[in-house]
């Protein structure tokens, strides 16, 4: 479809039981702060009331060495936990009732309702060097202070519009979608390079990144569409980019400079994205770890690699059904879990290739782990 | 494209129109969904479908929309369309074709195209519903349906589109010559605060009409439940 104008329609309210539950404290839109105990071996995984496609209500369970917190997270509700050094921080949102974010740390719970409007919380990101969470609400970025108010807002930041790339931005003949034009997109990661906050934002006709400490905006040329994110060990900005338009265009690994933001070195994963499920950028070594996993549920495959700058070392591509998610595990591993992999986990030893068991991390049986912090 | 199967789910609705033919708005308003949905759906029926025979440069058709976000992406639509279509395997259609087409920020824009052709002069419909989430894949389960509310034509599994709002509406590219059709919604919209209400000229009003376009151009009031649509065009 095509269209000159468009106004957002998406309304969301608030989520409150969830937190009220991890908190053990709560009403709808406080703060929260309470103990929840160490980071280490945490696991958060998700109970549907049915088989993993039913829509009746769901549960989150966060297991940490001190215990065990069901929260009910009612009907027609997703969430996603991603794991950091410190912590854990959860996303609720559902079709009908809104959504919340939160971050558990070792010393408190923080929690902020999301009020209603358009927004994205799939890429919520909690920033270690500045203890704020930072996600998508509408068209602006928006920042709270873990740990000291959650119910205001540390700030706002509007976001620039990037107009479609020359080559990444063009549909094709008989192009079905609405015409493509300048748009703020999705910010689909977010990382911290040198203390500057960074958003990653995708329009599907363009890409670029966004620093908001001044709201500068750097388009990344040629590429339309990114995920995963991270900043590397060796300083670098490591992100998966590819064109959206272009279905036999593979999913590439950009190493971006991050005093420029400009894409110094680029390599090819040669996975088209037709049926990408997930992608997890992480620092590794010298560089970054990046996972990609993709396929059906029955087939779904994941595939690891290791960037610096060097280059791109081979694929290892793993069983399927190891997993839909990637979570740092000790030593030279990373821990593969979720979708396929419903309550196992796995660990991963890059070095080595061997992939084996962590029954230790195990969810009760039924169960979808969704976040692994070790 | 992907796909697989699945059931139902609840609701939105919007029209459009462009006709040539004098049925009435009311002619079709018996023809609700019953039984219960979940979700999000729209769903559009056809009527005197007439297609002109100089269409090639480019398409023109008549879909039903639904879109997440608010800026284009992701969405899933279904549809009739004469002209190009068939998208990674291209095809000219001199005769009217159903489609269905989506776009999400991880596997990127699909269209495909449906063997069931709708017959001129008949009453067809199409539908997008959203189906539940799917723990597996992590992704959103959209069904498209072709004339046929039982079995979908295709099933999409979608990133990051928990829901949407539908709009409906015909356009055409290239020529300007446009696929007429005779489309009215389903008969209740939903809000996305829950709140269903019929779709009449009472509660959307300037949006529910026949109409007749030598050159037309059809512009959707702005409302909470479905965006500011425009079509443009010019009529043979």
């Amino acid at each position: 479809m095509k269209r000159s104008r468009r106004t957002p329609i998406i309304a969301l309210g608030v989520c409150a039981a969830f937190f009220a539950a991890a908190a053990g404290l709560i009403a709808s839109g406080q703060r929260a702060t309470t103990a929840v105990a160490s980071a280490s071996e945490t696991i958060v995984w998700l109970v549907p009331n049915g088989d993993a496609t039913q829509d009746g209500n769901l549960k989150a369970c966060i297991s940490t060495p001190h215990g065990t917190n069901t929260i009910d997270l009612g009907q027609w509700q997703r969430a996603q936990a991603v794991s950091y050094a410190d912590g854990i921080t959860l996303s609720a949102w559902s079709t009908t009732q809104g959504a919340s974010v939160a971050h558990l740390a070792p010393v408190s719970v923080s929690s902020r309702s999301v009020p209603a409007g358009p927004l994205v919380l799939r890429s919520a990101f909690y920033d270690q060097e500045s203890k704020n969470i930072y996600y998508q609400e509408a068209e602006s970025v928006v920042d709270i202070a873990v740990g000291v108010s959650a119910q205001t807002l540390s700030a706002t930041h509007p976001l620039p519009t990037f107009a479609p790339d020359a080559i990444a931005g063009v549909p094709p003949i008989g192009f079905k979608g609405p015409t493509p034009d300048a748009s703020v997109g999705t910010v689909e990661a977010f990382v911290s390079v040198q203390r500057h906050p960074l958003a990653l934002v995708a329009t599907g006709a363009a890409a670029g990144i966004v620093d908001l400490t001044d709201m500068k905006a750097t388009p990344i040329a040629g590429f339309s569409s990114l995920y995963g994110a991270a900043t590397g060990s060796d300083g670098n900005l490591y992100v998966a980019a590819w064109r959206s338009f272009e279905p036999s265009f593979t999913i590439r690994v950009l190493r971006i400079d991050p005093s420029n933001l400009q894409v110094v070195a680029e390599t090819d994963t040669g996975l088209t994205p037709g049926t990408t499920d997930n992608i997890t950028i992480m620092p590794w070594s010298n560089g970054a770890v990046v996972m990609i996993a993709q396929g059906n549920a029955d087939s779904l495959r994941q595939y690891v690699w290791t960037v610096d700058a060097n280059g791109m070392k081979p694929a290892s591509e793993l069983p399927a059904g190891t997993g839909l998610y990637m979570a740092p595990g000790d030593q030279d591993s990373v821990l593969l879990f979720g979708g396929p992999a419903v309550n196992r986990v796995s660990r991963f030893d890059i070095a080595s290739g061997a992939l084996t068991d962590v029954p230790e991390l195990h969810a009760p049986a039924g169960s979808y782990v969704v976040a692994v912090q070790q | 494209m992907r796909c697989r199967v699945m059931t139902a789910v609840a609701l939105a609705m919007l029209v459009v129109l462009l006709i040539p033919g004098a049925a009435t708005a009311g002619q079709w308003a018996d023809q609700e969904i019953t039984g219960q949905v979940l979700g999000e759906k729209a769903q559009l029926y056809t009527y005197d479908l007439a297609v002109h025979p100089d269409i090639h440069t480019s398409f023109t058709l008549s879909h039903v929309y639904m879109e997440y976000n608010y800026h284009g992406i992701p969405f899933v639509e279904a549809g009739v369309y004469k002209g190009v279509g068939g998208g990674s395997h291209p095809i000219d259609t001199d005769h009217p074709r159903y489609y269905r087409a989506c776009w999400d920020e991880l596997t990127g824009y699909h269209e495909g195209d449906d063997s069931n052709v709708p017959a001129i002069n008949t009453y067809k419909y199409y539908r997008v519903a959203n189906q539940g989430y799917d723990l597996l894949t992590g992704k959103d389960i959209w069904a498209v349906y072709c004339n046929d509310m039982v079995t979908p034509v295709d099933t999409l599994y979608m990133w990051n589109m928990p829901t949407a709002h539908a709009v409906c509406g015909g356009e055409c590219t290239g020529s300007g010559t446009v696929l007429k059709t005779h489309a009215i919604p389903d008969v209740n919209v939903r809000k996305q605060n829950g709140t269903s209400y019929a779709w009449n000229e009472t509660n959307f009003p300037g949006t529910y009409k026949d109409l007749y376009y030598s050159s037309w151009t059809l512009t959707w009031p702005n409302s909470p439940d479905y965006q500011t649509f425009t079509a443009s065009g010019t009529h043979p």
